[in-house]
């Protein structure tokens, strides 16, 4: 490979990197059970009968126009959440007149392996779920 | 010493407004559906497990700013471990599963308009809460004061006039934990000492001492089995 090929790679690679969004867990699991977010690998893994808030945001803003869906709701079924923007624990303090925050809770089903899929206005990503057995 | 009921509005004060479970995202609070009247209850919230084959009645109001509460539903995350029913979960097995509290989201009515029953993927969760089913290894009966209070469990044997009255209620016990939930509680006593009236509360009876006697108050819930004796005592002038 040539050293002008390689450096175009590497600048995709940086572009396409910049597009993902980025995705923070808002809730930890009880005591015993899995609800854990890998935010750089992008994976979940959840116990069976558990359920893990994710939220979607792109450049320190909520994701716009986001929906989630899941590629077997009968091992991780996704919900749209509704989170107040004033909720404590916000974590980028936003104001009325921001975009309403992009949150999804992920329930864990039957043990098994899935994926969801997230995609916005601003960017794309699916995030890897493993389900476990219950606590 | 028994609680000093005039002490509950400040309890509700010690408090704060932190009354019943905050959900994970906090933004509800859940606690047993109690009477007005039972503040102690109305403020604990969720605060032990659900006895298996109990049922429990719950009640959530939602906390965000600016907002009064909205239409909401419950759905259980795991149905192996609790069920729910309106605003009533029943505890099947022991473990462990979220509760989501849902509210009606874009398409969530039927062709006629009315709200679905059961929450669609596009319903909103509001908020969830982890709730835990365990399995009683006792049952222990409570007097019901007329304040709503239920005091420690009773004693083996109690003594009551002619015309004295009892309430008793079943309670579900796990090790040092009094589990939470309504049973369906089965009463025998003996008619000719003491009358049992069901006034319609889940493991609930009120006892009416009518003649002096003795008799064994035998109660049965969850395939545990627990008794009083009451020795009831003639009234003389």
């Amino acid at each position: 490979m040539s050293p002008r090929a390689a450096l175009l790679l590497v600048v995709a690679a940086a572009l396409a990197a910049g597009c993902e969004p980025s995705l923070t867990a808002l809730t930890v699991a009880p005591p015993t059970a899995v609800a854990e977010l890998d935010a750089v690998d992008k994976d979940v893994r959840l116990s069976q009968g558990i359920a893990l808030a994710i939220e979607c945001t792109y450049q320190g803003s909520p994701c716009e126009n986001a929906n989630a869906t899941s590629s077997d709701p009968d091992i991780v079924r996704v919900m749209p959440g509704y989170v107040d923007l004033f909720t404590p624990g916000d974590a980028y303090h936003s104001t009325a007149s921001d975009e309403p925050r992009a949150v999804f809770i992920l329930v864990g089903g039957k043990p098994g392996d899935a994926i969801v899929t997230l995609t916005s206005t601003d960017a794309n990503t699916s995030i890897d779920v493993k389900v476990l057995s219950p606590p | 010493m028994p609680f000093p009921r005039f002490l509950l509005p400040f309890l509700v004060l010690a408090t704060g407004c932190a009354q019943g479970s905050s959900g994970a995202l906090g933004q509800t609070d859940t606690t047993a559906a109690c009477p007005p009247s039972e503040l102690v209850c109305a403020v604990a919230g969720i605060d032990a497990p659900i006895a298996k084959g109990a049922s429990l009645p719950i009640q959530v109001s939602v906390t965000t700013e600016g907002a009064a509460t909205p239409p909401l539903t419950f759905v259980s995350a795991n149905p192996a471990v609790f069920t729910i029913d309106a605003d009533r979960l029943h505890a099947q097995e022991a473990g462990l599963a979220s509760m989501l509290i849902t509210m009606p989201g874009v398409g969530a009515q039927d062709a006629e308009g009315d709200p679905k029953p059961q929450a669609s993927n596009s319903d909103l969760v509001v908020d969830f809460l982890h709730v835990w089913v365990a399995e009683a290894d006792a049952l222990r009966l409570h007097r019901v004061t007329t304040g709503g209070l239920q005091t420690s469990p009773l004693p083996a044997a109690m003594e009551m006039l002619v015309g004295d009255e009892l309430t008793l209620v079943a309670a579900p016990h796990r090790g040092p934990q009094r589990l939470l939930g309504e049973l369906d509680a089965a009463f025998e006593a003996d008619p000719q000492v003491v009358t049992m009236l069901d006034e319609g509360v889940a493991g609930s009876r009120r006892i009416v001492a009518t003649a002096p006697g003795e008799t064994t108050v035998a109660v049965k819930a969850l395939d545990i089995e627990v008794a009083v004796t009451l020795k009831v005592l003639e009234v003389k002038p």
